[in-house]
């Protein structure tokens, strides 16, 4: 958390525009790379940007405190507005469908060499992307930016416990996707 | 592996927007101020008390220079982005001098004096002129004369905080 967040958040309530601005300054990174990563294309990410710190700073008057940094409600705009931003492109993405075709399209023999090969960060951008968007957003939200297991139950809505699981889950459909040999 | 992929999902973190694009982002997000908060002409005229056709022309003028201004001058892109510059930063004036009338101490809170008076006289007669120069589709003219009243409003502002 900024220090003398809540501070800075009274003063841009009041309409102060140079307290949302330090609020801006240290949150917009962030927000931006978790716009990023689910998106994938930079204009599309600066954009869905601009519109959560504008949304931000023109409904700041909502904001509640909840034990958490601002970034978390900036995250749950962040997250409506990609919603919003999915269902006017018409963008749909089926997790299992990807799956099963990339290991359909994938024989023993090419899995061996995909699995040799080093894995780059394109790469595991790429992945990402394919999981479903509560996927995505633990993955980022957690080893990404690695944020605790509550606040991001907080942002997401959901209670930690099923945080874990969900994880746990896309952390599994993550490997698969860039046919990664599980351990265990 | 598992640690692998865990380490390059950290790497990811090394993501970051464009400095040009974050400052230009910036400035027009803090020029739009927030909803319950936002200063309007209308606003600071009012804070003046100034007479009530005065308010109602001002307000009635900038509404109609904005709607023209927006769909006016959809197809030439470069005049828009200007303008929306221009009229963010009128937008932060308006802000930060409603800001200032409303922090100076009760006592001094008053008639804003005639000087101020004429400014905002100044202003309101730009805007007109930029609003009749973009009916005759006179754009650039148009733009300088929102230049100018962006000038005027930085001279209310340096009076009003002195």
């Amino acid at each position: 958390m900024l220090d003398g967040e809540k501070n800075l958040i009274k003063h841009a309530i009041k309409g102060e525009a140079q307290a949302f601005g330090l609020l801006y300054d240290h949150y917009q990174p962030q927000i931006y790379r978790f716009i990023y990563l689910k998106v994938g294309l930079r204009e599309e990410a600066e954009d869905l940007t601009h519109q959560v710190f504008l949304q931000g700073f023109e409904k700041i008057i909502e904001y509640r405190f909840e034990g958490f940094p601002f970034s978390s409600w900036l995250y749950r705009i962040a997250r409506n507005e990609i919603i919003d931003y999915y269902r006017t492109k018409k963008i749909h993405i089926d997790l299992e469908e990807v799956v099963n075709n990339e290991l359909e399209e994938t024989g023993d023999d090419d899995l061996s060499k995909i699995i040799d090969q080093n894995l780059d960060l394109a790469r595991v951008e790429e992945a990402l992307r394919c999981l479903n968007q509560i996927e995505q957003d633990i993955v980022i939200l957690r080893f990404v930016e690695e944020l605790s297991p509550d606040e991001v139950a907080r942002i997401l809505e959901k209670k930690p416990e099923n945080v874990r699981l969900l994880q746990h889950r896309a952390i599994q459909k993550l490997k698969k996707t860039l046919n990664v040999k599980t351990e265990a | 592996m598992n640690k692998n992929l865990l380490t390059y999902l950290k790497e990811l973190r090394k993501i970051e927007p464009d400095s040009a694009y974050s400052a230009r982002s910036r400035f027009l997000i803090l020029a739009s101020g927030p909803k319950a908060e936002k200063a309007r002409f209308f606003d600071v005229l009012k804070t003046f008390r100034l007479q009530t056709s005065l308010e109602i022309g001002g307000a009635v003028v900038i509404s109609t220079l904005l709607i023209f201004y927006f769909t006016h001058q959809a197809r030439k892109d470069a005049l828009v982005v200007q303008a929306d510059e221009i009229n963010a930063s009128i937008q932060l004036k308006l802000n930060e001098i409603k800001y200032i009338l409303q922090n100076k101490p009760s006592s001094e809170n008053v008639s804003p004096g005639p000087k101020i008076d004429i400014l905002l006289q100044e202003a309101v007669n730009d805007f007109k002129i930029a609003e009749e120069n973009l009916k005759n589709n006179n754009i650039e003219e148009s733009l300088e004369k929102i230049k100018e009243t962006r000038e005027i409003l930085t001279k209310i502002e340096r009076a009003i905080r002195n």
